[in-house]
């Protein structure tokens, strides 16, 4: 069974690229969320394994959009996509429920560990 | 003391306190109620300050003095930061350039510094409510305000200062409930009067202890605060650099030795294990992984204590180890080893680990925490508080001669040279040992190699800090409103890159400025906010640094650059006609063009753009424009990470062999006889939904070209030149190597579409072919 995964980035860029990351045979990318409000509702529709989300996004920033998905689902598994000097942000998006992060520009192999890793927690 | 040897550490710390006073003050102009700025600049001046008093630069000090006292009224909320006070502020900031660099070249000062003091001063005191007093520049007083002055300073818990309050917490508070109670920011101020109190109640048990070190801790204060919060912040990493609240703050560990008494049993059950995790040196965030560490053993069990603190860790300091960046937890957990392993396993950026089982029971596990073992931690743990020990916790601060950098690069090119050399021995001559010292031999240079890169690499940060005064410098004199925006500074590059890099950049953006955003009426008139927009982007992209300069002006029009292309005779009226926009659009960065004036919108838009694309073709990168008229212009500037390493991709073409570099080819394929379409006798290779145009790469070096053989398969890279893709069909693909560039020289450097040459393992020369100029 590949690994289901959404993928919350306003910047059509970075997931483009984020789903070029997932392109092996173990994962699926079952979703895509502009902000911060469609990647709540995706969560729901599409119950990913693991979400990718952005923190800085329009309408719902990302950590608001991780603190509304752990209510829903307390053992989701969401992966901050930051940059680095964001590092405070980060850390409230841990705190609100994140379960790990990556930091853009990311080295693909590395954001595949962290996904990996992070499943199983 | 011998100050001389500090001289380059003054000079080049006071340096950038003056960058980021100069970034504070151009945002406080934007937007007085900007705290952070204001907060910012308050402690550059007082560094500053500290720093020459210390090298006994009286005009430095005082003058300092007088700037950090009026972002005091500032911030106090006294004093406006408006018109006269930060036309003096700004004086002020360029007066200590000027005072630096006489620092700098041995001369003396020329007593404008005195001045302008006391014209700063006689501005307090007729704006100010502050008593004239309190500000006079005498000796005496000095030494007792100064220490006054730093007080206040503590309680700025909302200027960053909480941070170091958040420490005594750690040290102090009964074991925390991580993560909660050290990790949220909003409960660390909550916490603090508790903290106070926690301070004090154990104290006596202390006492001799804790007098001794605030004894010392006093007298070292003047001398040598400022210095050792330099180095903390020098070391980058912490995000709460409180300049001078460190040495204020220091005075009250007195009783942090003492044991953190486990104060909550109920919670705290099973044995006590203790766990070193040691992060890469090069994992980005460390702070946060450090956070999830925490947070992670907190889901399966209880942390006693750890050193660092908590919060420590959280701002990225960790131990030194040989490894890279540790941190030591006292646990306390039901669960097992095995749990707890699985852990530290699901953790990413683990260089090492260690989980030592408790060696007593839990009941004198906690017995040992009161008496011997913690109390003995506690004792290392002092030294932290010795700013010798503090200048030896922090080795990234050591500073190196950029000269050797250089030799470091250039022997590590050798270096790799000769390994290639021997595995081509090797390959001829094969023996076992050989070979397998060999694979050790390219683990180790690899190894050497990632180092001198990362020794090598600053972040773009490091040259962007005087822009933002050159753009309101710039705005100002042409009269434009204009809000400058920089982003995405982390990315690193080579450092020889990067000095190559400021001056295109003020090109650009005086590009902007005089030329891409328009005045507020002509802004206003098209709709457009009266004020435009600047923004400076750093990011990465495959092997490559981006940074981009857009502006929400008026674009340029192709046709109006061909037009005075033509015009200027740059190029032919025909050439002009069958060029397309892009191609057009990069006619600005021709040197003939660069005079063209009095063309309406495009006017002087080349003015110093040959050099800026000059600058960057000349550390291996290329410049794209993306431009709407009416709506502003777009210039990215594509630069290698790193210089002269390059991993490049040998191709055969007859019986030459050419390297390309990497960054260069999207990818390499084997193009079968049905992903071949023909469209006007032209054949394309289709990739998957795209036509990409098939060409022979010997056309380009007049070569001769291979008769097309429909029938087999064509090897090919594709690349990317002019925002078009290209089947580039060669002979043969060989393989990737390590290539370690060397410049042609003359006269062969004029030669458009070789980059350099590289030497193979068997020592034959090859070139290193440029993709962009080629095609």
């Amino acid at each position: 069974m590949p690994i289901r995964v959404l993928i919350a980035d306003d910047a059509l860029f970075m997931r483009n690229m984020i789903k070029d990351v997932f392109a092996g045979d173990d994962f699926e990318v079952v979703g895509e969320a502009a902000n911060g409000v469609e990647a709540v509702e995706r969560y729901k529709e599409l119950q990913p394994d693991v979400t990718t989300m952005d923190i800085v996004m329009p309408q719902k920033s990302g950590i608001e959009a991780v603190r509304e998905i752990v209510k829903i689902d307390k053992d989701a598994k969401i992966v901050m996509c930051s940059a680095l000097g964001q590092e405070s942000l980060v850390m409230e998006a841990i705190e609100a429920g994140a379960s790990d992060f990556i930091v853009k520009p990311f080295k693909p192999e590395k954001v595949l560990e962290i996904v990996r890793k992070v499943v199983k927690l | 003391m011998d100050m001389s040897k500090y001289k380059a550490m003054f000079i080049s710390e006071t340096a950038e306190h003056l960058q980021s006073m100069s970034r504070g003050l151009v945002k406080i102009e934007q937007n007085p109620e900007e705290q952070e700025a204001i907060a910012e600049v308050f402690r550059n001046a007082h560094s500053i300050k500290g720093m020459a008093a210390s090298m006994g630069f009286e005009p430095i000090r005082d003058l300092a003095h007088a700037m950090e006292d009026v972002m005091d009224d500032v911030r106090e909320g006294t004093t406006r930061p408006e018109a006269e006070a930060m036309d003096l502020l700004f004086q002020g900031l360029d007066l200590l350039e000027k005072m630096l660099s006489q620092v700098e070249n041995d001369l003396e000062f020329s007593g404008e510094g005195e001045e302008l003091a006391a014209r700063i001063r006689s501005f307090r005191e007729t704006a100010g409510e502050k008593p004239a007093a309190e500000t006079a520049p005498s000796e005496e007083p000095k030494k007792t305000t100064g220490q006054e002055e730093d007080k206040p300073e503590i309680d700025l818990g909302d200027m960053g200062m909480g941070e170091i309050e958040a420490k005594e917490e750690t040290r102090t508070s009964p074991p925390p409930k991580l993560p909660e109670l050290v990790f949220d920011d909003d409960l660390d101020f909550a916490l603090d009067e508790e903290t106070e109190e926690e301070v004090k109640a154990p104290e006596p048990v202390q006492t001799a202890q804790a007098a001794g070190d605030e004894y010392d801790l006093e007298e070292e204060e003047d001398g040598f605060d400022d210095e050792v919060t330099f180095t903390l912040e020098d070391a980058g990493l912490a995000s709460p650099p409180p300049p001078k609240a460190a040495a204020p703050a220091a005075t009250r560990p007195g009783p942090a030795p003492v044991p953190p008494e486990p104060e909550s049993p109920e919670k705290a059950a099973g044995p006590r294990r203790s766990i070193k995790v040691i992060f890469s040196p090069q994992t980005a965030s460390p702070g946060v992984r450090g956070l999830i560490l925490f947070k992670r053993l907190g889901e399966v069990g209880q942390i006693l204590d750890s050193r660092p603190p908590a919060d420590e860790v959280k701002a990225g300091n960790f131990l030194d180890d040989p490894k890279g960046l540790a941190v030591e937890i006292d646990f306390q957990a039901d669960s097992g080893e095995a749990e707890i392993i699985e852990v530290i396993k699901s953790m990413t950026d683990v260089e090492a680990f260690e989980v030592t089982a408790p060696e007593a029971g839990p009941a004198q596990a906690a017995a040992q925490a009161e008496d011997s073992a913690e109390p003995a931690e506690a004792r290392d743990k002092e030294p932290a508080y010795d700013p010798f020990a503090q200048v030896q916790s922090l080795p990234q601060t050591v500073r190196v001669k950029t000269m050797a950098l250089d030799g470091f690069i250039n022997a590590l090119g050798e270096m790799i040279l000769v390994k290639s050399e021997l595995r081509e021995v090797a390959k001829r001559h094969p023996i076992g040992a050989l070979t397998a010292g060999l694979d050790k031999l390219e683990g180790l240079v690899k190894d050497f190699y990632d180092q001198v890169m990362s020794i090598r690499m600053m972040p773009l940060e490091s040259v962007v800090q005087r822009l933002p005064r050159v753009v309101r410098d710039l705005a100002r004199d042409e009269g434009k409103k204009i809000r400058f925006e920089i982003t995405g500074v982390d990315i690193e590059l080579d450092r020889a890159i990067l000095e190559q890099l400021t001056d295109p950049l003020i090109h650009l953006l005086r590009n902007c400025v005089n030329h891409g955003i328009e005045t507020p009426e002509e802004r206003e008139k098209m709709g457009k906010p009266g004020e435009g927009v600047i923004v400076l982007e750093g990011y990465r992209m495959r092997d490559l640094a981006l940074i981009e300069v857009r502006d929400d002006g008026r674009g340029m029009d192709p046709f109006a650059i061909k037009e005075a292309a033509a015009a200027k005779g740059v190029v032919s009226a025909e050439q002009a006609a069958k060029m397309t926009d892009e191609d057009a659009l990069q006619l600005i960065f021709t040197p003939g063009f660069s005079t063209a004036k009095k063309v309406g919108m495009v006017s002087g838009r080349g003015v110093g753009m040959d050099a800026v694309k000059n600058v960057v073709e000349g550390v291996g990168g290329f410049v794209t424009i993306n431009t709407v008229p009416g709506s502003g212009t777009t210039f990215t500037l594509h630069l290698p990470r790193t210089i002269a390493i390059v991993n490049v991709l040998l191709v055969k073409l007859l019986e030459e062999v050419f390297a390309v570099p990497l960054t260069k080819v999207q990818k390499t394929v084997e193009i079968l006889p049905h992903q071949v379409r023909v469209n006007q006798g032209k054949r394309f290779y289709l990739d998957r939904q795209e036509m990409v145009p098939m060409k022979p790469l010997h056309r380009f070096l007049d070569l001769e070209e291979p008769k097309a053989s429909p029938r087999d398969a064509a090897q090919a890279l594709i690349v990317e030149a002019h925002n078009r893709k290209v089947a580039l069909l060669v002979d043969d693909l060989i393989g990737q190597e390590e290539a370690f560039i060397r410049p042609l020289g003359k006269p062969l450097e004029r030669i458009s579409g070789l980059s350099g040459v590289t030497m193979l393992g068997d020592g034959k020369m090859v070139f290193v072919l440029d993709t962009m100029s080629l095609l």
